[in-house]
């Protein structure tokens, strides 16, 4: 049942530049980390994404897919990207 | 210090949208602590929700994967995540479209908060006797 997302998962670690992947749930559950990815930041990079959300849909307009914002957390050396597509978050750490 | 405890407690709800309820009790259903939301009135006994808590874990710690360390229960329209902390049970109650995996960090945050408070009912049992 989770072979699709592991292939991804091993896919997207796989990739250059990329130290850590993580998907995490509507609920802010860990589907799967790889790599410096720990499986207790699902909670933190899911509410990171539904404020982010948030924040576009204030403008009052209807929220097209193209809307989705994609976040980048910043630190030393590291870039965490966080973008959410349906009910799922993805978290990629890249140096 | 139990004032600043049931103060960082309140902070602690403003972290998580939808937290409603943090409350630490004893497997007896003795509540040590509460903290609830503004204009929240929690729709539970919440002496019930150590002792059942309780047995719950107990029970779920016969599977043979070791002791169980936390539950997530969710109903219509709010969820309950519980921790087993030893002698000490942290409910947080939340609306069911609340983060559970926050709650869940959170849980293991306060590990050491209850901890805290265990130590010292101990220390007040042992000291009674």
């Amino acid at each position: 049942m989770e072979t699709g997302i592991n292939n991804i998962l091993n896919k997207l670690t796989d990739s250059e530049g990329v130290l850590g992947v993580l998907i995490a749930d509507e609920h802010g559950l860990c589907l799967g980390a790889r790599g410096i990815a720990k499986a207790s930041s699902a909670g933190f990079i899911a509410s990171i994404a539904a404020h982010a959300k948030e924040l576009t849909e204030l403008k009052g307009d209807a929220v097209s897919k193209d809307d989705t914002p994609t976040i980048s957390v910043e630190y030393g050396n590291n870039t965490i990207l966080i973008r959410s597509e349906g009910n799922h978050t993805l978290a990629v750490w890249k140096s | 210090m139990a004032e600043e405890l049931v103060v960082h407690f309140e902070k602690l709800l403003t972290r998580v949208d939808g937290l409603l309820s943090a409350v630490v009790t004893d497997r007896d259903g003795v509540v040590l602590l509460r903290a609830n939301a503004p204009n929240c009135s929690p729709p539970f006994t919440e002496s019930a929700l150590g002792c059942t808590f309780a047995l719950a874990s107990d029970q779920a710690s016969k599977l043979g994967l070791k002791k169980n360390k936390s539950i997530v229960s969710i109903y219509g329209s709010y969820q309950l995540v519980q921790f087993n902390h030893s002698s000490l049970i942290t409910t947080f109650v939340a609306n069911s479209n609340a983060n559970t995996g926050l709650l869940l960090e959170l849980g293991s945050e306060l590990e050491s908060v209850t901890q805290v408070i265990a130590t010292a009912l101990h220390e007040r049992h042992s000291g009674a006797l």
